[in-house]
């Protein structure tokens, strides 16, 4: 299979992708990775069909992680694989670091990249739900300036982010948020390629076990990436509890709306979100309770 | 006009350099095939499911169909062609044929990369690793047991065990 025509440019620099989209807005299309990007261009479900293509794929000042003003900053052209190995990943978002391991295969990983995975607003993106649970947001660059857009306000539709045609994604960032957090990412696959479902929370807990903060994502069980404030909102103020999870759960089910589509009905999807809720709220709260206590040392407990 | 239509791509191939010139859709998996004679990976969906077309681009697996030529102008690929030498099998190649791991072997191409691949990132992989490896690539032939019994006993073998 193969795309309407397009020209090819490679990317030299940030600056060069920026004075090419500045040019030609909408009529281009930055090539990240590729793995979401080239099968919607085989399958010709790009619209408008870009003219040219650029190439980031040189743009090594795009990858890799760092810590900067309370939050972590992600690369935009990093590759899941490394994502999923990066420990400052690990030890400020777990749930991110679920997420990179789970996405796809390891080819898809090796070749997909967080930016990209974001950008192309896929149903059962994995990246999605993680940066919304996490209250997290994208670093968008313009000839015009630069902004910040919150994950919850990244998707405008199917295949279709908010960010104008002019705009590059440099950056993907999280919070760090301090004290005792913990996230996590449940999702329900049959290998790579039938994803259906996935739900990401992350929280923060004060000393008296209560939970003072928390986000929740769902991906796949929608049309797009989705952010479900409440259940979250059943959550804070309260300790842990079965019941506690079982209310939030109600409050997610009945978010959810009736989405139905040729891979499962509503009803499935409101049973598998529910199941991926609380399989995310264990693991996020396990995470939580245990972060901030001193590691065990060689000696023993101490 | 911004772009080219057509571009020379020179990459490095089983430790030689080739090159072709191509229009820029050309995918990766259709470069090695058409313009580089290198069959040995295939197409099995053009949809980057199978993972029959799996190669390695700077050490790492890819699905080679996913893939635009012009992607990996000066990187290195490595292909199933570069695992023999002449005429003798390598190690996880050998491994393979002893243990029964292909059928049809349109897969096999594929499988031999993301094992090579495992294999050079995890020289002893557990079963649940090297199916956790292989969970890009499809077989509709051997239902996977023969082709994880080869990987493991590739390791094996390499670890002297």
């Amino acid at each position: 299979m193969y795309p309407p025509r397009f020209r090819y440019l490679r990317a030299e620099s940030t600056e060069h992708v920026l004075d090419v989209l500045a040019e030609l807005g909408a009529d281009a299309r930055v090539l990240a990775g590729g793995a979401s990007l080239i099968p919607q261009l085989k399958y010709r479900s790009v619209s408008p069909s870009p003219s040219v293509l650029v190439d980031l794929g040189w743009l090594d000042d795009l990858r890799g992680t760092s810590r900067v003003d309370g939050q972590l900053r992600v690369g935009a052209m990093t590759r899941h694989v490394e994502a999923g190995a990066d420990d400052v990943l690990a030890e400020v978002a777990p749930g991110a670091r679920d997420a990179a391991r789970s996405i796809g295969d390891p080819q898809v990983r090796n070749m997909g990249t967080i930016g990209g995975g974001l950008a192309a607003v896929e149903a059962t993106g994995d990246w999605g739900p993680v940066l919304v649970a996490a209250g997290g947001s994208v670093h968008a660059v313009s000839r015009d300036g630069e902004r910040d857009v919150l994950a919850n306000d990244l998707f405008a539709g199917p295949l279709l982010t908010t960010l104008r045609p002019d705009e590059l994604m440099t950056e993907v960032r999280f919070p760090v948020m301090a004290g005792r957090s913990g996230s996590a990412h449940a999702k329900l696959m049959i290998r790579a390629v039938t994803a259906l479902g996935s739900c990401s929370i992350a929280l923060a807990i004060d000393a008296a076990d209560r939970i003072t903060w928390a986000g929740v994502g769902v991906g796949g069980l929608t049309p797009y990436p989705m952010s479900v404030p409440e259940a979250a909102a059943v959550l804070v103020g309260q300790p842990m509890s079965p019941e506690l999870a079982t209310e939030a759960k109600s409050a997610l089910s009945a978010a959810l709306g009736s989405h139905t589509d040729v891979k499962t009905s509503a009803a499935h999807r409101r049973g598998i979100a529910g199941s991926l809720f609380v399989e995310a709220l264990d693991a996020a709260y396990a995470r939580a309770a245990v972060a901030g206590v001193a590691p065990i040392t060689e000696e023993g407990a101490s | 006009m911004i772009g080219d239509e057509r571009v020379n791509v020179t990459v490095e191939v089983n430790g030689q350099q080739r090159s072709g010139e191509v229009d820029v859709r050309m995918l990766l998996i259709d470069f090695l095939r058409e313009e580089l004679s290198l069959t040995g990976a295939h197409i099995g969906c053009d949809s980057t499911n199978c993972g029959a077309c799996t190669v390695l681009l700077d050490g790492r697996s890819i699905k080679s169909c996913t893939m635009f030529a012009p992607q990996v102008q000066g990187r290195q690929i490595r292909t199933v062609e570069g695992l023999a030498d002449g005429e003798t099998l390598n190690p996880l190649q050998q491994a393979f044929h002893d243990n029964n791991a292909l059928q049809c072997g349109y897969c096999t191409p594929g499988m031999l990369m993301s094992a090579t691949h495992l294999l050079e990132q995890n020289p002893e992989p557990s079963p649940q690793e090297i199916r956790q490896a292989i969970s890009g690539n499809l077989c509709r032939c051997t239902g996977y047991a023969f082709i994880v019994d080869a990987i493991e006993a590739a390791a094996a073998e390499a670890r002297g065990a």
